[in-house]
């Protein structure tokens, strides 16, 4: 089951790629663009845990990397922080021995903070690599606008990879603890 | 509580090696640049995604066609509204552009008028209000007695061909004048047409021709030819005119002798565009 989760977030993370990179720059109304890899990211980790999340984000961020000719790492180690955070701060992190999961939240506001994170880390890393930015042309040419698309197409996107990603409100191995 | 024990370690050490691995690509990703392992991955996973983003680019092509035509007709619509916005301020500016270029020209005009002829007194004003004038035989200028302006000073107004005689002001107050046109049946001008000897007359409008004048008790012996100037006389007999001598009043028109009459019927077309005044400047002759 595990690995079947795998093969499909990696599967979805080449789709989203390639769509975020030659379909969405055609339809950008206002500047920047929907961050697709980050609903992902943000789904699995409400779904699927910190794991698959930030596998999925890593490979996201590569690709995205890859194809646009940034410098490779940069944009993984900010899909990695949205995976953490929500996972941290959603109670969906580490569950303890014994301990029901508690139910996953609703995901949209969710998405939108991740997308948030991920495009002030990747402003962030940018600054602290040297690269020098207006700041005000940042934040209304390309963070809210982009904040903008990701939210409108997150709610397209979810019900799809809810489909995919079925969240399961699972109980800790609980037995097997207890045998052991 | 083992195996949850074990799950939360794998996923920590996923978590770090992924961070680490990140890291390690960053910093070589900026030691080789777009050369070496990092560039060759770069090309790779080009290489691998160019069918797909192809075939994507491809398969959306019509929906983003249909995307770009809405927003261009939306697009469209707003441009058309700020079109008009600035049709209508180009035709604003167009008009005091015009409006500025006429002024400029009246000015020059009256400027080169006043080089050409240094032995005046003057003062330049504006034409305030004119009636047709072929109707109202009178018009109001901005200048009076304020600036200098007296009653029967002569006025004069500058044209493509110099310049020529308005007529005088009639009634003067602190800060207008009324002018007496040439046009004005009831006036008349002692005149000579220049370089003839002897040809000396009274201008004063012409009855039949609005718009234009006639000089009147030429003798017939004398020779008046089309296109002679006429300028004033500076006397009236035993009464010195209220002109100046040597103010251009037009051309001649038209002289031909008259049977059974001793003297000519010349017509003149005087050099101002009685129609379109604008610029005059006042003679200072009566202080």
């Amino acid at each position: 089951m595990a690995g079947l989760d795998y093969l499909k977030a990696l599967v979805c993370v080449f789709v989203l790629v390639v769509v975020q990179v030659s379909v969405t720059p055609q339809f950008y109304p206002l500047g920047g663009g929907p961050d697709l890899v980050a609903i992902l990211v943000v789904a699995l980790a409400l779904w699927r845990g910190l794991e698959l999340a930030a596998v999925a984000g890593f490979a996201g961020g590569f690709l995205l990397d890859a194809l646009l000719y940034q410098h490779l790492g940069m944009t993984s180690l900010a899909y990695l922080a949205c995976a953490w955070a929500v996972t941290t701060f959603s109670g969906r992190g580490e569950a303890g021995a014994g301990m029901l999961e508690p139910a996953p939240p609703r995901p949209l506001p969710w998405v939108i903070a991740g997308a948030l994170l991920v495009e002030i880390g990747l402003v962030a890393v940018e600054v602290l690599l040297g690269y020098g930015y207006d700041i005000g042309y940042l934040v209304w040419h390309q963070i809210v606008p982009s904040i903008l698309q990701t939210t409108l197409l997150a709610l397209i996107l979810l019900p799809l990879l809810r489909r995919l990603f079925r969240p399961a409100r699972m109980r800790a191995n609980v037995s097997t603890a207890t045998a052991v | 509580m083992l195996l949850s024990k074990n799950r939360v370690i794998r996923r920590r050490a996923v978590v770090g090696l992924l961070v680490a691995a990140s890291l390690t690509l960053l910093t070589m990703s900026y030691r080789e640049g777009s050369t070496g392992v990092v560039g060759s991955m770069q090309r790779g996973v080009v290489e691998l995604t160019a069918p797909f983003a192809s075939v994507a680019h491809r398969v959306t092509r019509p929906f983003v066609d249909g995307w770009h035509w809405t927003t261009g007709l939306v697009n469209a619509r707003n441009q058309t509204a700020e079109l008009k916005t600035l049709r209508t301020k180009l035709g604003l500016a167009t008009a005091r552009n015009t409006q500025l270029a006429a002024q400029l020209a009246t000015a020059q005009a009256l400027a080169k008028w006043g080089e050409q002829n240094p032995s005046f007194t003057r003062v330049s004003g504006s034409v305030i209000v004119q009636y047709h004038p072929l109707l109202s035989s009178t018009v109001m200028i901005g200048i009076g007695s304020d600036q200098g302006v007296a009653k029967n000073d002569a006025v004069v107004a500058p044209s493509s061909d110099g310049g020529g005689l308005v007529g005088r002001v009639s009634e003067v107050t602190g800060s207008t004048a009324t002018v007496q046109l040439l046009l004005d049946p009831t006036t008349g001008v002692t005149a000579q047409v220049l370089g003839e000897q002897g040809a000396l007359g009274t201008i004063v409008a012409a009855t039949g021709t609005p718009g234009e004048l006639n000089m009147l008790q030429v003798p017939n012996a004398v020779r008046v030819r089309k296109n002679d100037t006429v300028v004033t006389t500076g006397s009236g007999g035993r009464l010195n005119s209220l002109y100046p001598d040597g103010l251009a009043i037009g051309r001649v028109s038209q002289a031909t002798p008259v049977d059974g009459s001793p003297n000519m019927q010349i017509q003149v077309t005087p050099f101002v565009d009685f129609t379109n005044l604008d610029g005059v400047i006042v003679l200072e002759t009566h202080h």
